[in-house]
């Protein structure tokens, strides 16, 4: 076993300098607070207690058992709130610090974890946390019967957990896994949780969880809303807070409302405090009114265009070159999200470590001309109809998109019949569409990710993933994204990154579409709510009464 | 009577029995795996078979739609595959507010429907009878979705009346069940004006007219029971709409009824949720149109039902 040390510093040492979460004119809205920083409007006056804020979020989870849902508003919401991780990710320095786990070691042979536990933390219903809890909460997530899917997908080779004795926890591994700690710094995924009282309330667990986290779940009123009420008992703020103990609010309601327009007009009526994720459309309507802040950031993932390498006309590379340079990718993050995000040109949003800045250079550029003396110089010739044709093959080709994307899946076919390939979208809601993906009956497909490592690479295109829809089947990609997820050392799994990147644009694998920016609306009366990771942070907020 | 009620009920068993079967059929040809939807996006494909097998989706369908059956025939409808709770929970714990919705949506449309109609049918072809009707086509052509956010920025947003999206209480009720009720009526007044004005033109009304009686008691007595049976089928077909869950409305409130909870399924592919949804519009189908059936005779004591008839 290597020597442990305390957490700060062996952490400071894998400092996620690179993580590039870009922050687009956060604060205020009125534009004119010189006092705003990084996604945090720092208010004059003392916090307040007291109050309960409203958030609309749109949609209902499935389950809070963060080992079953499958539902974002659960997984990247409001398990952040009732919940806590063995680390964190400092939103601003953008390292992992410290937070159930005071420190770690890691065996030499890189395959088991050892986490020392904070001694004074408890469930919000009073007991208190030992390892054997937290080593049986991931051993839960691993037995198939509890269909965590997604939550294991995120630890993948795990094999088990142990707890020798209260305070130690050790996490044996396959294999060496780089991304781990990231992953343990998701409060969704990564938190504790009280496995002898889910053996005995069952499912309905998954309606009043309880965390160690600031707040405690107290009721689900279906199809209506969730509430919370501060966990009193909460010292584990961390040190980005202002805040470390209790909040000051007295609860949270997630409200549940779907309809963008009704979130808007809730908003302005003041039946809702914060809309969450609201789109760049509705949100965009707040920032000039001195009523509202809105708080913005780059989604940590990425829009793009898949293509089907099943099918032979895929497997030529110029086809593939040819649709890259043909996609004005400017053009749609105009009309499609009105500006409100930017063009892709790495397969890797701008916003998760590992990005490769230079991709923006070895990417291909816009050219209508490019594209067509691509499908030209290999034998694609127009015929009567104005479409591609080579030894008896068309492109005639059809798109498979989500029926929120119907904008961007008009664009491309207007710019993809530009060079002669004529595209039929077909647009489908979303289980048809996951339906057609999995069964690879597309040639074009838009596709989307969100994750907080560049690891979500393997996910999407290792030719033994299921993420890969693309059938992407390239011996030297398979090589750079295994060795890019045991690579410890930070700078060479960067660089290892660097080469997956480029290899895909080179290989016009995917064409990478945008990053679209997340907007959180907020009635001026809440003050010092802060945005980061793409996660909502509540623990300096306060009511201005 | 008593054998036509029967008899009524036998039907409604073979209605709900087709029901089951043609929406069982209907669900399994949607394209969309509901284990992959279960398990998200990283599931692997052995994970997904293994769900499949749990969930008994790998079966042949009729030894799928007959455990479905036996179930059914048990009170049991099966366990949502989105939350894991019991189907009939979820619908039951949803339909209070449906329901909420649905009866004080009509209830409007009646207050309003069935006066203004009168109204419309005594003034023919009269300025305010042109005036309702220009407002029932207006109303009738109108969006729902339009229609509620419009009542939701001028009464919520801009005068402060009511709350939005707020929960289920009684003043939560009012804009979502007077959009709907507003709309609503616009078909009942023109029901009732058209089936008004030509039972208005019948000899036993002029004959009425010709004793001497008032022109509120010939309306009352003579002419308005005439006018409800029309009006009563529509009711009966409305309410049982309703009941099912005013999807549109119920989306643009926020109101959390079976509508919301319906779509919301067929996203996710939840087949016991949804099947359930059906099952239910179903039955209140068979028993709103079996009461509306015996209303008749309420109204119109000429109307009597016979085994014989009901054959």
């Amino acid at each position: 076993m290597r020597k442990g040390n305390n957490l700060s510093k062996l952490l400071a040492g894998i400092l996620i300098t690179s993580l590039t979460t870009i922050t687009i004119g956060c604060g205020a809205s009125n534009g004119d607070n010189p006092q705003q920083s990084g996604t945090t409007t720092i208010t004059p006056g003392e916090p307040q207690k007291g109050g309960t804020v409203t958030i609309a979020v749109d949609g209902e989870p499935d389950t809070l058992d963060t080992h079953k849902t499958h539902t974002g508003i659960a997984s990247s919401l409001i398990a952040d709130f009732f919940g806590a991780s063995l680390l964190y990710l400092d939103p601003e320095t953008k390292t992992l610090q410290p937070s159930l786990a005071e420190s770690y070691t890691i065996s030499d042979d890189r395959k088991a974890w050892t986490f020392k536990l904070r001694k004074d933390v408890t469930f919000s219903d009073g007991t208190p946390l030992t390892a054997k809890i937290y080593s049986d909460t991931f051993n839960r997530m691993l037995e198939p019967e509890h269909l965590a899917a997604t939550a294991a997908s995120f630890y993948d080779g795990l094999s088990r957990a142990e707890a020798p004795d209260d305070e130690t926890l050790i996490l044996h591994f396959d294999r060496p896994s780089a991304p781990i700690l990231t992953y343990l710094s998701m409060p969704a995924y990564a938190q504790p949780m009280p496995v002898d009282l889910i053996k005995k309330t069952g499912d309905e667990y998954g309606r009043k969880p309880v965390g160690v986290g600031p707040w405690q779940v107290t009721e689900w009123k279906t199809g209506e809303s969730i509430a919370l009420v501060r966990n009193d008992g909460f010292n584990l703020g961390a040190a980005y807070y202002k805040n470390q103990k209790a909040p000051y609010l007295d609860g949270l309601i997630f409200r549940f409302i779907k309809d963008a327009q009704t979130v808007k007009a809730a908003l302005e009526s003041g039946s809702v405090d914060i809309a969450y994720n609201l789109n760049g459309k509705v949100a965009k309507s707040f920032r000039d009114n001195p009523k509202y802040q809105v708080l913005e950031e780059l989604n940590n993932g990425e829009v793009f265009l898949g293509m089907n390498l099943q099918d032979k006309r895929f497997q030529d590379p110029a086809v593939r070159r040819a649709i890259s340079y043909a996609i004005n990718k400017e053009a749609i993050v105009q009309a499609a999200l009105q500006g409100e995000g930017v063009a892709a040109h790495s397969p890797l949003a701008n916003s998760i470590f590992g990005f490769d800045p230079a991709s923006a250079d070895y990417d291909y550029k816009y050219n209508v001309e490019q594209a067509k003396k691509e499908l030209e110089n290999a034998g694609w010739t127009l015929n009567g109809e104005g479409v591609r044709e080579k030894d008896g093959q068309q492109l005639r080709v059809s798109l498979i998109i989500r029926e929120t994307r119907a904008l961007e899946g008009q664009l491309i076919q207007s710019m993809l019949a530009e060079i002669g390939i004529k595209v039929k979208n077909q647009q489908l809601e979303g289980g048809a569409y996951y339906d057609a993906a999995n069964k690879k009956t597309f040639d074009l497909i838009i596709g989307q990710y969100g994750d907080v490592d560049p690891d979500i690479l393997y996910y999407l295109f290792h030719s033994t993933q299921s993420g890969n829809k693309y059938s992407i089947n390239d011996a030297q990609l398979d090589d750079l994204l295994v060795k890019a997820r045991s690579t410890f050392e930070q700078d060479k799994r960067v660089a290892t990154y660097k080469d997956v990147q480029k290899l895909i644009i080179d290989q016009a694998y995917v064409v990478p579409l945008y990053v679209q920016i997340n907007f959180i609306v907020i009635n001026s009366k809440v003050k010092d709510v802060k945005y980061g990771n793409n996660a909502l942070m509540l623990n300096d907020a306060w009511i201005s009464k | 009577m008593k054998t036509y009620i029967l008899q009524r009920i036998f039907s409604g068993m073979i209605v709900m029995l087709g029901l089951s079967i043609f929406s069982f059929a209907l669900l399994h040809l949607i394209p969309g795996d509901p284990a992959q939807l279960m398990l998200g996006g990283k599931a692997t494909a052995e994970q997904i078979a293994n769900l499949r097998e749990q969930l008994g989706l790998n079966k042949p369908l009729p030894s799928q739609y007959f455990q479905y059956i036996q179930g059914l025939l048990t009170g049991d409808l099966g366990d949502s595959y989105k939350t894991g709770r019991p189907v009939l929970y979820e619908l039951l714990e949803r339909f209070p507010a449906t329901a909420k919705l649905a009866f004080t949506g009509t209830i409007i449309a009646i207050a309003l429907g069935i006066p203004l109609g009168i109204i419309a049918a005594r003034h023919k072809g009269g300025k305010l009878d042109r005036l309702l009707l220009a407002i029932a086509t207006v109303g009738f052509s109108l969006p729902t979705f339009w229609c509620g956010l419009l009542v939701i920025m001028v009464f919520a947003v801009k005068l402060g009346w009511f709350p939005i999206a707020g929960g289920t209480g009684w003043r939560d009720l009012i804009l979502p069940a007077f959009t709907l009720g507003v709309l609503q009526s616009t078909i009942i007044i023109r029901l009732t004006r058209s089936t008004m004005v030509e039972v208005l033109g019948n000899e036993y009304i002029r004959t009425a007219r010709a004793k001497g009686l008032n022109e509120s008691i010939i309306m009352v007595r003579h002419a308005f029971r005439n006018v409800m049976v029309p009006v009563v089928t529509v009711l009966g077909l409305q309410i049982a709409s309703l009941l099912g869950g005013a999807i549109i409305t119920e989306q643009v409130f926020n109101w959390p009824g079976i509508g919301t909870l319906s779509i919301e399924a067929i996203s996710n592919r939840d087949f016991p949720i949804i099947q359930g949804s059906i099952m239910l519009i179903g039955f209140v189908y068979v028993i709103v149109n079996l009461i509306v059936d015996l209303l008749y005779m309420l109204i119109d004591p000429r109307i009597q039902y016979s085994s014989k008839e009901a054959a």
